[in-house]
């Protein structure tokens, strides 16, 4: 398997050991293994929304009702959603857990995506949405708990955590 | 009469003139205000209603149903989550847009609504959709929506109404509080 199956199944293996019970998703050509696995998996909920921007909504009410969930878009969907992270996720303390997929930097191809997503980091810093990354710095083998850490640390700390995801080979 | 047909359901509200108005007729465990994020209610609701019935086999006590309550202009500003909740097609939720062809909270600049029916465009997405235009009808849409034995999935029901708003203060409560008393009584009612 190359780097991107294998940060998938890590990225599978994490959410697994949250225990998710819900997995909310728009599509992303690198994580489409993590789509397809929950898709299949019958003791999670799995769906896709129209926009991101749904995604923080839908997140956020199923944590009030004490449900596990996770959302897992592109980084550049951030562009469609901040508005909801800041004004509802941010405002109203929902500790919701957002995988990013990062759609800039080396083994990106699209001409267009990059744009955004070499910010994206920068911006959702200056938005004050804490966020963490894991890319080929941080060992695969780490990639599980890191995302669970993730998760606890949203519920501990009261608000949205993003984690950003480089799958590229 | 929102506030009365629902008082053990959860109610969720949308930004503007419609929070700041039910806050200032009654506060409520059950109510949910959202002072800003025009547009998200029928999301929130969704989350909500996913977890509740996601519950539902092993639960005996608790609400059944998840109630959004939504402007024509946020519910333009979030028209996919019509479809995705569609899709989903939820048991156990109904939205009410209320519906005076306006941005009534800031200044009564006109919406699509004018031309557009928001009801036929839910019944296109999979909801079973009423609309009325009084109080009466709008007691008898919910008699409906709710009955025992009323067909499943996602209800919408389209309220037309005048435009304007009522003079009553600003909501200026920090929404942690907005969103933690409602969290806690809907644990409590989820787990009694």
């Amino acid at each position: 398997m190359g780097y991107r199956e294998d940060s998938c199944a890590a990225v599978v293996q994490g959410l697994e050991a949250v225990g998710i019970q819900f997995f909310i998703h728009v599509p992303d050509s690198f994580g489409a293994p993590v789509i397809a696995h929950f898709e299949a998996n019958d003791q999670v909920r799995s769906f896709p929304v129209a926009r991101e921007e749904e995604g923080i909504g839908i997140a956020a009410g199923l944590a009030m009702t004490g449900k596990k969930g996770a959302l897992f878009y592109q980084d550049t969907g951030l562009g469609n959603s901040i508005g909801a992270l800041t004004t509802y996720a941010a405002a109203y303390h929902a500790p919701i857990l957002l995988l990013a997929i990062r759609r800039g930097g080396f083994g990106e191809f699209n001409a267009a995506n990059f744009l955004f997503s070499e910010k994206a980091i920068d911006m959702v810093d200056t938005m004050r949405i804490k966020a963490f990354t894991l890319d080929y710095k941080v060992p695969l083998e780490q990639w599980p708990n890191a995302i669970k850490q993730a998760y606890d640390y949203a519920h501990m700390t009261h608000r949205p955590i993003i984690v950003f995801l480089n799958l590229k080979d | 009469m929102i506030s009365q047909r629902f008082p053990a359901d959860p109610v969720v509200f949308t930004c503007g003139a419609t929070s700041r108005e039910i806050a200032a007729l009654e506060r409520r465990e059950n109510h949910l205000c959202v002072v800003d994020s025009m547009g998200l209610v029928s999301s929130i609701v969704l989350g909500i209603s996913l977890g509740l019935e996601d519950n539902s086999p092993k639960r005996v006590a608790g609400p059944k149903l998840v109630v959004g309550v939504e402007g024509d202009g946020g519910m333009l500003a979030n028209l996919n989550s019509l479809a995705t909740i569609g899709y989903l097609q939820p048991s156990n939720l109904l939205l009410i847009v209320l519906d005076n062809e306006s941005y009534a909270s800031t200044g009564g600049q006109p919406t699509f609504t004018t031309k557009l029916d928001l009801a036929a465009f839910a019944g296109q997405c999979g909801f079973r959709t009423w609309r009325v235009d009084g109080l009466e009808g709008l007691d008898a849409a919910i008699s409906e929506a709710t009955a025992p034995d009323s067909p499943t999935g996602p209800g919408f029901i389209l309220m037309k109404i005048a435009a304007g708003n009522a003079s009553v203060p600003l909501l200026l409560d920090d929404p942690v509080t907005l969103g933690d008393r409602f969290t806690r009584w809907l644990s409590a009612v989820m787990d009694p």
